[in-house]
């Protein structure tokens, strides 16, 4: 499964740089594998083990890397983000802060859910992940609270394009157009 | 507060005492379930702290959906928000788990990481903002807790919530990580437990109560969201609630759009009204269920709120 022919600036080479330089390098060398966090995991219960945080951390660890990000199995997506699992590791292992990193690093290869950069696109549309709706404008006007002010859209826009976001946001939107025609 | 009417207008904006707090709403409040921002705004004018509106506030953002898809522009964002609240140099109440995360968590990142902070600023000089990790960031929660203090909440109630039982779920990133969070006890978080007591309520234990409402999970595995949730609700009901207590309007959302779910998925009955801790402090303290929009409630409250004597 590993392709030993990974161009460097990949975002497999990438992942594989993060996850074994710096803080998150040690934090994952020092899980001991004792499975905690799966057993604490709502979603590891509900999906009998086939997603769990520790076969995530174990894989990060020992380097399958496209599994993690290209065949999404087990599929990092299906994490709620209720950091229990965070909480809960004897050996403080960051997990919140590499499950981050594995699915930006899948979001680069436009393996990311569409609930998610449907989101990300509303903020960079209307810099809110929630735009305003005229039935609410009349129903925060009866309520007696302030009108809600839009942001300075240009800064937003702005900012997400010097930060990576409106790249994966296109490279996502360009997948699609392609896909569709390919129908 | 008593301000004199001429020099109003130029105390408010700059106005940054013990009291003054820069109220961050949040997309989802704001934009979709405003009345939950009414009762705040209620709550808080009543216990003498102001909140000061930021029109240029954006997304927080999101924690789950912005920062799953690229950390490093939930970091500039969230960034250009502290920003904004440092040029009125008042602290930042926040009214939902997700917001007081994000601008937690970004304010610490970039204090302990000199490099990243190096770069989020670079983009920020595109704007002219700069970020100069000079403010704190509250849940609103946090804030009644340790600046209000639990007596100050009692004092003001008029109309006890006597009998009324309650399931508080305090939802996830209100305390975890807690090494980013620094609030309460990350695992059996307890301040909304006290402040729902200070009011009068018979706050349940119940078997789930820490457990996420699954709003994360349901952006990818819809089965496994409302398997938690069955969990969730079953063990509300056994505790024999009468109501949901919330603190953050994702989980508020998801625990009221699951009851309808629970009845396609698995034909289980489940009708409890969700209210936030603020909308409860505001009928305790004298407001009425109407001024206060729980009308727009999707799991009416008012009907069984009648039966306990609220008009
Ligand atoms: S709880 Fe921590 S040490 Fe144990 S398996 Fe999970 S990550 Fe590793
Ligand atoms: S944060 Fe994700 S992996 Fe960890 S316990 Fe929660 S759902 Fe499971």
């Amino acid at each position: 499964m590993e392709n030993e022919s990974i161009p460097p600036e990949s975002p497999v080479a990438c992942l594989r740089d993060d996850l074994t330089t710096g803080e998150m390098g040690i934090s994952l060398n020092i899980c001991y594998n004792c499975s905690t966090c799966s057993t604490i995991c709502p979603v590891a219960l509900e999906t009998e083990g086939k997603f769990n945080p520790r076969s995530i951390i174990q894989l990060a660890n020992c380097g399958f890397l496209e599994r993690l990000i290209i065949d999404l199995e087990p599929n990092v997506w299906d994490c709620s983000m209720c950091e229990l699992c965070q909480e809960a590791c004897p050996q403080h292992v960051d997990l919140h802060g590499i499950f981050v990193t594995v699915k930006n690093a899948a979001a680069e290869y436009e393996n990311i859910p569409e609930s998610y950069t449907s989101e990300t696109g509303q903020v960079y549309l209307f810099g809110k992940a929630v735009p305003l709706q005229p039935a609410i404008v009349k129903r925060r006007e009866k309520l007696g609270l302030p009108p809600s002010i839009d942001t300075s859209l240009n800064e937003i826009q702005l900012l997400m394009t010097l930060s990576g976001a409106k790249a994966i946001l296109d490279a996502v939107e360009k997948k699609k157009a392609t896909t569709e025609e390919a129908i | 507060m008593a301000t004199n009417p001429i020099t109003q207008d130029a105390t408010e904006s700059t106005a940054s005492g013990p009291n003054d707090f820069e109220l961050f709403v949040g997309c989802t409040i704001q934009n979709r379930i405003p009345f939950i921002e009414k009762s705040a705004r209620y709550v808080f004018e009543k216990l003498g702290i102001t909140l000061h509106d930021n029109g240029e506030f954006a997304c927080c953002p999101d924690p789950v959906g912005v920062q799953s898809t690229s950390h490093d522009t939930w970091l500039t964002l969230g960034a250009r928000n502290l920003a904004l609240a440092e040029e009125s140099n008042r602290n930042i109440v926040s009214l939902c788990n997700g917001c007081s995360e994000t601008l937690k968590a970004v304010n610490h990142e970039l204090k302990e990481h000199p490099e990243e902070r190096k770069v989020v600023q670079s983009r920020l000089d595109e704007i002219g903002k700069t970020f100069k990790g000079s403010i704190e960031v509250k849940h609103f929660i946090e804030l009644l807790h340790e600046h209000v203090g639990i007596p100050a909440i009692k004092s003001l109630v008029i109309k006890p919530l006597t009998g009324l039982k309650i399931a508080i779920h305090p939802g996830c990133h209100y305390s975890r990580p807690h090494e980013l969070v620094h609030t309460d006890d990350p695992m059996e978080p307890i301040y909304p437990r006290k402040i729902l007591e200070a009011l009068g309520a018979t706050v349940l234990d119940y078997q789930e109560e820490n457990m996420c409402c699954g709003s994360g999970v349901a952006r990818n595995n819809q089965a496994a969201a409302d398997g938690m949730l069955k969990r969730k609700y079953a063990s509300i009901q056994d505790a024999e609630a009468d109501i949901i207590a919330a603190i953050c309007p994702s989980c508020y959302q998801q625990l009221e759009v699951g009851q309808k779910n629970m009845k396609k998925a698995y034909g289980m009955e489940v009708k409890i009204p969700v209210l936030y801790v603020t909308e409860l402090m505001a009928i305790a303290y004298g407001g009425k269920m109407k001024d206060l929009g729980f009308q727009f409630h999707q799991v009416k409250p008012m009907k069984l709120l009648k039966e306990f004597g609220f008009e």
